[in-house]
């Protein structure tokens, strides 16, 4: 009851935020002012008055950040100030940031193009795309974890000094891990965009209309938030324990240091260029899968396949040969004296391994097909 | 004029609750009655007195009203709130629990 309570609290103080800094700046100096006057009512000169009154107030841009604390979520605060300071430091380094941001948006954006094709056009090559989706991710998040990693290194210095000012190494972590944060935010957000236009790529070069989800699918928009807040954290830690056994002496000592060196440097740019490649391949692969499949549609089978219905059934191992055309015998009479079946069919396939499994043994496929009139329903097809 | 005492750990909360229960006051009225019912053996730092109303007041222990002083000027008013009441009544009577025992270990 009074959590709830202090909750609604809170977060009104939060809303009214500039009113309420205001009102404690009133309160403070209505503090001081009355206490230098009853130091002036006791002799002292206004001026001294003043300073006494000052003096034993104490620091008051500390004690306004204690109150300030105690009003509302401590964490809430800091990470304000987290943000705020993790936006300027990106901005100051905008080459890092922009870089960072579309490698993000270029991983994300091309899983989101390929996710938005219709499920069922990719049932037959979803693995294989999968695939490749999950290795452009992966180099996506490798290259910013290794950029990040870099900028690091470089700034160690400005860590060594933070730490020897009295900043503690979690608060550390935790700048790094909201700077990462904000780059994968922002990376996220530009990868919806890509992805829009990735889907339009998909649609317009390769005529894929209506193979796609029209609009933003709830799943990826969920995916992205999932993806950005996994590699924020994966890519924000690798360097924050880097710099967590910093040694603080040597490091300040240096003057200057530059730790990513060439083969880094060099690395970084190969994973840069792979990602790109296969960011491109990715989204011509699944362009060019779904307009095979649709090829495959057009293709003429020879025969009116309209009011065609199909099923495939399976014997389980041990039954015999015999056995397996006595009841394929039985199933298509059976079929036949259903009403509105006009003719019905099997074929043998041939052995090979069944999908998603082999505890088959030499399956048979048979494939019945009936024809119905005209405003009867298909009778549920049946399969062993 | 006597030695001024700084206050004992933990007894601020129970010392302000104890100001408001007479009248809703404002934070520099706080530190004079403080040093009015103490005789002037008190000292209240202005340090640790904003940030614990402003805690009080997040905990609905007491609500703050502004209004203007008898000087016509505009000033923030602390007043006890019903929870305020009860957590003087409980603070009250840790306190009367902690010098009994202080003081029958010490005179042991």
């Amino acid at each position: 009851m009074s959590l709830v309570w202090t909750f609604f609290r809170k977060l009104r103080f939060l809303r009214r935020r500039r009113q309420l800094e205001a009102e404690m700046a009133e309160e403070m100096s209505f503090h001081l002012e009355a206490r230098t006057e009853e130091a002036i009512q006791d002799g002292a000169p206004p001026e001294e008055a003043r300073r006494a009154a000052e003096r034993r107030f104490g620091n008051v841009g500390l004690l306004q950040e204690r109150c300030r604390d105690r009003r509302v979520w401590p964490w809430f605060e800091e990470l304000r100030r987290d943000l705020r300071f993790g936006i300027r430091s990106l901005a100051r380094s905008p080459g890092f940031s922009a870089t960072a941001i579309l490698i993000l948006a270029l991983g994300i954006g091309s899983t989101i193009a390929v996710f938005s094709v219709e499920r069922e056009y990719l049932a037959s090559v979803l693995d294989i795309l999968m695939t490749v989706v999950g290795v452009v991710l992966i180099v996506g998040c490798a290259n910013v974890a290794s950029q990040l990693l870099a900028r690091t290194a470089t700034r160690q210095r400005e860590f060594a000094q933070r730490l020897a000012l009295g900043a503690g190494r979690g608060r550390l972590v935790r700048q790094l891990l909201v700077e990462s944060l904000v780059i994968a935010a922002l990376g996220g957000l530009a990868a919806l965009l890509f992805g829009e236009w990735g889907k339009h790529v998909l649609t317009d070069y390769l005529r894929l209309g209506g193979m796609l989800n029209e609009g933003l699918d709830i799943r990826i928009a969920l995916f992205d938030i999932v993806v950005v807040v996994a590699s924020a954290s994966l890519v924000g830690l690798m360097p924050a324990l880097r710099f967590s056994r910093l040694n603080l002496i040597s490091t300040l000592k240096v003057q200057t240091t530059s730790i990513a060196g060439g083969s880094r440097r060099g690395l970084n740019r190969a994973l840069v260029a792979a990602q790109i490649a296969l960011s491109v391949c990715l989204l011509a692969g699944a362009g060019l899968f779904i307009r095979t499949l649709e090829r495959l549609e057009e293709v003429d089978p020879g025969f009116d396949p309209r009011n065609l219905v199909t099923a495939k059934m399976a014997f389980k191992t041990g039954v015999g040969i015999a056995q397996r055309a006595a009841e394929s015998r039985d199933l298509l009479a059976a079929l036949k004296t259903l009403p509105g079946v006009r003719n019905a069919t099997f074929s043998w396939g041939g052995g090979g391994q069944l999908l998603g499994g082999g505890s088959f043994e030499n399956p048979q496929f048979g494939a019945v097909g009936y024809v119905r009139r005209k405003g009867e329903p298909v009778p549920a097809a049946s399969a062993t | 004029m006597g030695q001024k005492s700084e206050l004992i750990q933990g007894t601020l909360d129970m010392l302000v609750l104890r100001v408001l229960a007479r009248e809703s006051v404002h934070g520099w009225g706080i530190t004079q009655r403080l040093e009015q019912l103490s005789a002037s053996a008190l000292k209240l730092d202005e340090g640790s007195l904003y940030p614990a109303l402003y805690r009080m007041e997040n905990k609905g222990w007491i609500d703050a009203e502004w209004r203007m002083t008898d000087k016509g000027r505009r000033a923030k008013f602390y007043a006890l709130t019903r929870a305020g009441r009860r957590q003087l009544e409980i603070e009250k009577e840790d306190w009367s629990r902690m010098t009994a025992i202080i003081a029958r270990v010490m005179e042991s």
